[in-house]
């Protein structure tokens, strides 16, 4: 669900940043996040992953399907037009708000209210 | 050398200008200044005494490329045909495989700069203008082998070379997926192809004393759907900043965007149909996002924290294009 780089890339780079030419607000943006990480811990991730799994029918007690490969047949389904209209769409639709969310939160919270339509899922 | 310039009698840039303008240019008159600006260039600023009398130039010098950039050359023939064609610009005098020798223009790229402007209505209108010049270029009309032939269909194959980028990569991006198939719902049908900037924003215009001195930075170029290059001026997205995130200036960081498209329109002699800027604006989110991915990896790979940053600012992009994609499709969110 993160996106690149991971918080340690980023830490590296941020204490790094002294000699690569990276500005203040740069270096402590790359701090806020992972101190957001840090707070959010796994959850965030553990949510999308069980959001993918609900999406794809797994049932209680099922191994565990790699949500990494959920999220590639997600993408594949998307582009063939598989999710272009059915009962499916509203919580694909649903998935995607709430994960673009869950990554705002610890990136940029205080963008989230300048998309509406990011209030349409219930906060982690 | 001078802040990394070869300036000697040999350096490649001033054998070219030499050639180009046929007269003597002598040793610089004072050291190189480099410009502020360019994630992808160093420019430096030269005053060069030619056939005695001093004549200031900018040198743009490649960086590295990106995406689907220009080289040098095909750059250099593109800014040339719209300086030609009365476009704003620098007059860029020659070229060699990794530069640009350009007459120098005044004022500040700097994002800043424009959303200083007293009068930015003026300022929306005279881009405007400049822009309604620029896409009088057809290829009926220019002919611009260094550019690829122009496309029947422009969103389609943009869309399909986008789709190409996301098979690269090692994972895979649901929200972009979701907005590049909403492009594919009722797409409005091709329209004229006319040469794009492919950059049409602040940070790209020099801006002098509150007016428009030259537009900068060709090297996304093409041609295409002029909506292209409304829809990008009108993206919001905070990471770069130019706009402000206003909607009243939802135009460039300038003015709302039908106060803009109405002075497009203006100039142009041609109506605006807004449904279309507002495809090529998903359009232009779906390529900031690539442009993020993009940027993300050679800031990993060289070091630099603030492209790689690109990549956690995705999801700001993502936003927006979740919010199009509804406007798009009509739904009621």
């Amino acid at each position: 669900m993160r996106d690149r780089p991971d918080v340690d890339a980023l830490t590296a780079l941020a204490d790094a940043a002294g000699g690569s030419g990276s500005g203040p607000d740069a270096v402590a943006l790359a701090h806020a996040i992972a101190a957001r990480e840090a707070a959010a811990g796994a959850a965030p991730v553990d949510a999308w992953a069980a959001r993918l799994a609900r999406l794809y029918d797994a049932s209680e007690g099922e191994p565990a399907a790699d949500p990494a490969a959920l999220e590639r047949r997600l993408a594949a389904e998307l582009r063939a037009g598989a999710l272009d209209r059915g009962p499916r769409r509203a919580a694909v639709r649903a998935h995607l708000i709430a994960t673009v969310r869950a990554k705002l939160a610890e990136v940029a919270p205080d963008l989230i209210a300048s998309w509406s339509l990011l209030d349409e899922v219930a906060r982690p | 050398m001078d802040g990394g310039l070869e300036v000697s009698e040999r350096a490649d840039w001033r054998l070219s200008l030499a050639e180009r303008v046929g007269r003597r240019i002598d040793a610089p008159a004072a050291p190189p200044l480099e410009l502020a600006g360019g994630t992808l260039h160093r420019h430096w600023r030269i005053d060069l005494p030619v056939d005695g009398r001093i004549e200031r130039f900018v040198l743009r010098r490649t960086a590295s490329r990106v995406l689907d950039s220009l080289p040098r050359p095909a750059e250099f023939a593109v800014q040339r045909a719209a300086f030609e064609a009365g476009v704003a610009t620098p007059e860029p005098l020659a070229y060699g495989s990794d530069f640009i020798v350009m007459r120098y223009a005044p004022g500040s790229a700097a994002p800043a700069a424009v959303r200083a402007v007293a009068d930015p209505d003026a300022l929306a209108r005279e881009l405007a203008r400049t822009l309604a010049c620029l896409h009088r270029l057809t290829p009926d009309r220019l002919a611009l082998p260094a550019l690829a032939a122009p496309p029947a269909d422009p969103g389609r194959a943009m869309i399909a070379a986008y789709r190409a980028l996301l098979d690269a990569r090692s994972r895979a991006y649901p929200v972009l997926e979701w907005g590049l198939r909403a492009l594919e719902h009722a797409p409005p049908a091709p329209h004229r192809v006319v040469l794009c900037h492919g950059d049409f924003r602040a940070g790209n215009f020099l801006i002098d004393d509150g007016r428009l001195s030259g537009v900068l930075d060709w090297e996304f170029a093409r041609w295409g759907d002029p909506c292209a290059d409304l829809g990008w001026f009108c993206t919001r997205y905070k990471g770069m900043a130019w706009r402000g995130g206003s909607a009243a200036r939802a135009a460039g960081g300038l003015v709302g965007r039908e106060a803009f498209l109405g002075h497009y329109a203006r100039a142009a002699g041609d109506a605006v149909e807004p449904r279309r800027v507002l495809y090529w604006e998903l359009m232009a989110n779906l390529r900031w996002a690539l442009f993020a991915l993009v940027q993300t990896e050679r800031g990993l790979d060289e070091g630099l924290l603030e492209r790689a940053l690109s990549g956690r600012r995705l999801a700001e992009i993502e936003a927006e294009i979740l919010a199009l994609t509804d406007r798009w499709l009509g739904v009621d969110a």
